[in-house]
């Protein structure tokens, strides 16, 4: 599958280009943001993003009753599409998958507020419709006339490794011509709540990747779109593929790969101590936009980002440096990795400019 | 193995209103057993609160080491049951050869009320609720539960879910991913869901009524379907004698509007006829169709007239909600299993809440058990959003 | 303000109808279809709205048709059944 263009919007902005801003001058600041529902007040780092703005690339009545999840999901998407210098998606030949791990947060509770508030009758249709998990994905499909396949995945150790997966099949199933595989999740203070009674945030308000024997999350908002083509569009960024089955730490790296670990300070990232130990010249960009079930999507949008326009930020090295401090990028490829769900095995994704250097059957590469 | 290749269904699992195994679920299907209205199983302040279809039989207790949502326990139950007809390969395969595909819509989302009720007015309770959420998503609970290692994958696809995690099953089976996959789909009664669609003047105060001009409108029900694939060479040269075939997925996006399906109907045109085509069938081939008809005026509408284009008049069309109720994202995968038995017995329940034809929706559901004699059968998913899933199912031979 | 200006800033503003201007907005104009162009989604939406704001209780609008033809006829619905009446 070819990556012809790229969306996000996370902390860093919206856009590949602010991205890729990000990825040159270094990671934004958390915010604090004060957890709602408790006295005395308590403030969490989070990586927020800003609210989607779709201008005018959209008629008002389409979007109109779609919910902020949902608008990210379809503002990334157009980005991805406007990204790859524009792409016929009305059609039948066209799928859009979608990955999330905790779904609309912010339109749920605020649905309960409206139950606990106003009475079991208040409940507003609109919003309801909005919360289903499906509705960011059939939100693209309408936008982009996309009638494919269209579905949803979910979880919260590899929804987006999962997605790519999905999509991946359909190529192969000769199914369509395209997907837009798009991944969110948002903040709500239910899960800074979570996070902060059970320790799990970082203690200094900011990701420390490379600190694996300790607790450095921080939440992060982000909307990731990425085309997929089966052709390769100019420019575009490379061929992207995910292995379905765990990979061991002596597999995970192709010689001459980059290496980036999603690493994004929570504990179960302490599972990386080895590659982190093995490779000292592993990235790792979770700074730029935090933690969430789908963050990975991130990291691999920053990889084909890194890939394309051949630089290595030194912020996001083991070693360090100064941010705005770059050295020169000569992989031809990326491997992308996450903790696996199991002990034992790593979820890899890889990014590479040669076709043939990402497999064509995942499962016997 | 090619992408046209079939799945053998090795195994099935069962839990819904109608009982807790396929066994019982059969049983009481063919016999016409509707549940009595319930509007107390999910408890609200509605004037008119919408009936519903629910799970009373006792779940088992399974030896696990953490809390299970209800969603979860219901895939365990029907997961057991299948899993006990394949034990033998489930122990057999290597763990990175046994995938898990499920999906569900209420399973997925943090619902516990009492616990945002408790955080909204400033208690600061035990985040419990939050952790029990992070530990039950589904396909994960299942792969666990059996010692799968292989793909795990949950989809949320609100009403297709189900449908879709079989056609995903049968992919990965194609194109080698794993040798056996545990698919189906799982979901609770959540008042969420049931306020929602209520809300929506969606669901019914009385019984739901397919595809007939009186009806009003959906019952949510709960419960859970599985079915186990198999390579359909695999399950031949060991001899094993399965209960059908998955032969066939189609996808289709209306890409039209946020809950209305597209007026002509044209996801579900699409995911049928390419499911057909997957299939390497013609809609000749299809002994009856197991429809997705909710009982709303909408749905039954635009899906009866579909069906009522694409297929011979003299196809039964049938929907199981009046059985099952609306099983949201453990629908598709109730009703496939249901739809292999059928095959297998040669034939159909009646469509339970059917009584009056409605000359829009056109179809004429059958009002008795039915023979059927062909070798295949399609059943079909519509979900909110216009995302549809179509899939044949064959018998063995 | 007047019920239908309220109705009429329901409409728009909850409602998300962003091309039809306040002033443009006619009491008499069709609500579904032609006219203001909402659908059976933001049908159920205005029952739940003017439950809320007036409490009027309407059990399904294919019961009140009538009544949601135009802001002019939904605003006299309101007034004639309205709680506070």
């Amino acid at each position: 599958m070819y990556i012809s263009g790229v969306g996000q919007i996370s902390a860093c902005g919206a856009g590949v280009g602010a991205l890729e801003a990000a990825l040159r001058q270094g990671p934004p600041t958390p915010e604090l943001v004060a957890i709602e529902h408790v006295e005395p007040v308590v403030k969490v780092p989070v990586l927020r993003a800003p609210a989607p703005d779709l201008g005018h690339a959209v008629s008002s009545r389409v979007v109109r009753r779609m919910d902020g999840f949902s608008l990210g999901f379809v503002a990334a998407a157009l980005q991805a599409v406007a990204d790859a210098g524009g792409c016929e998606t009305d059609s039948e030949r066209v799928g859009v998958v979608a990955a999330t791990g905790y779904g609309s947060l912010k339109t749920s509770f605020a649905l309960l507020d409206e139950i606990i508030e106003e009475g079991d009758d208040a409940v507003s249709p609109i919003r309801f419709s909005a919360a289903v998990n499906n509705a960011p994905s059939t939100s693209v499909s309408a936008v982009l006339g996309a009638r494919g396949p269209c579905l949803t995945v979910i979880g919260f150790d590899r929804p987006f490794r999962n997605a790519l997966s999905v999509a991946e099949s359909w190529f192969r199933a000769e199914r369509v011509d395209a997907v837009m595989v798009v991944a969110g999740d948002e903040y709500h203070s239910v899960l800074g709540y979570a996070l902060w009674r059970r320790c799990g945030l970082a203690a200094n308000g900011v990701v420390r990747p490379f600190a694996l024997d300790m607790c450095s999350y921080v939440p992060g908002e982000m909307f990731v779109a990425l085309l997929l083509t089966r052709s390769a569009q100019s420019p575009g960024y490379g061929w992207v593929w995910a292995r379905t089955q765990p990979v061991p730490a002596s597999e995970v790296r192709r010689p001459g790969d980059a290496l980036l670990l999603h690493a994004d300070g929570s504990r179960a990232a302490a599972a990386l101590q080895p590659l982190a130990d093995g490779h000292p010249d592993a990235l790792a960009v979770t700074p730029i936009a935090g933690g969430s079930p789908t963050a990975a999507a991130m990291t691999v949008a920053s990889a084909a980002v890194l890939l394309r326009q051949r630089f290595t930020p030194s912020w996001a090295t083991a070693k360090g440096g100064v941010p705005g401090g770059l050295a020169v990028w000569t992989a031809d490829a990326a491997t992308i990795v996450n903790p696996g769900w199991h002990p034992g095995g790593f979820d890899v994704v890889r990014v590479s400019r040669d076709r043939v250097g990402a497999a064509t059957g995942a499962a016997q590469d | 193995m090619t992408d046209r290749d079939r799945a053998a269904v090795v195994a099935t699992g069962c839990i819904c209103a109608l009982g807790a195994t396929v066994r019982a679920v059969l049983r009481e299907l063919y016999a016409g057993t509707i549940q009595t209205l319930d509007r107390s199983a999910v408890r609200s302040t509605l004037d008119k609160a919408p009936a519903v279809f629910s799970v009373t039989a006792p779940l088992p207790q399974l030896p696990l080491p953490k809390t299970l949502t209800r969603t979860s326990h219901l895939a365990l139950t029907a997961v057991s049951e299948a899993a006990g007809q394949v034990g033998d390969r489930l122990r057999e395969l290597p763990a990175t050869r046994i995938g898990v595909c499920f999906g569900t819509t209420v399973g997925g989302t943090l619902n516990d009320e009492a616990f945002y009720r408790a955080f909204h007015a400033g208690r600061e309770p035990e985040p419990t609720a939050v952790s029990v959420y992070l530990a039950n998503d589904v396909a994960t609970v299942v792969a666990d539960f059996v010692g799968a290692r292989g793909p795990v994958l949950t989809v949320a696809d609100a009403c297709a879910s189900g449908g879709d995690a079989l056609g995903l099953a049968l992919a990965w089976l194609r194109q080698g991913e794993c040798d056996l996959v545990v698919a189906g789909g799982a979901d609770e009664l959540a008042r969420f869901a049931y306020l929602g669609f209520a809300s929506m003047s969606n669901s019914s105060t009385r019984r739901c009524r397919p595809f007939d001009l009186e009806r009003e409108g959906l019952n949510l029900g709960e419960g859970a379907g599985v079915i186990v694939l198999e390579r359909e060479e695999s399950a031949r040269r060991r001899g094993a004698a399965p209960l059908g075939l998955l032969s066939g997925c189609g996808w289709g996006a209306d890409a039209y509007h946020p809950t209305a399906p597209h007026p002509g109907g044209r996801g579900l045109r699409s995911a049928i006829s390419g499911a057909l085509r997957d299939a390497d069938l013609t809609v000749e081939d299809i002994a009856f169709v197991n429809a997705h008809g909710t009982g709303t005026r909408e749905n039954d509408r635009i899906e009866g007239q579909v069906l009522a284009d694409l297929f011979p008049e003299s196809t039964p069309v049938v929907s199981t909600k009046g059985f099952t109720g609306h099983t949201l994202g453990a629908a598709g995968a109730i009703e496939a299993v249901l739809a292999v038995h059928n095959l297998f017995d040669g034939k159909v329940p009646c469509c339970a809440g059917f009584v009056t034809p409605d000359p829009e929706c056109r179809v004429v559901p059958p009002t008795a058990v039915t023979e059927v004699n062909g070798g295949a059968a399609l059943s079909d998913s519509l979900a909110f959003g216009g995302t549809n899933t179509a899939l044949v199912l064959e018998r063995w031979a | 303000m007047c019920v239908e200006n309220e109705l009429k800033q329901m409409i728009l503003n909850d409602l998300g109808i962003k091309d039809i201007e306040l002033a443009d907005f006619d009491d008499n104009m069709p609500l579904f279809g032609e006219g203001v162009g909402l659908d059976s989604l933001d049908a159920v939406e205005l029952v739940i709205l003017i439950q809320k704001k007036y409490g009027v209780k309407i059990e399904t609008i294919d019961k009140q048709r009538d009544a949601f033809a135009s802001v002019a006829t939904l605003a006299e619905f309101i007034r004639t059944n309205r709680a506070d009446a």
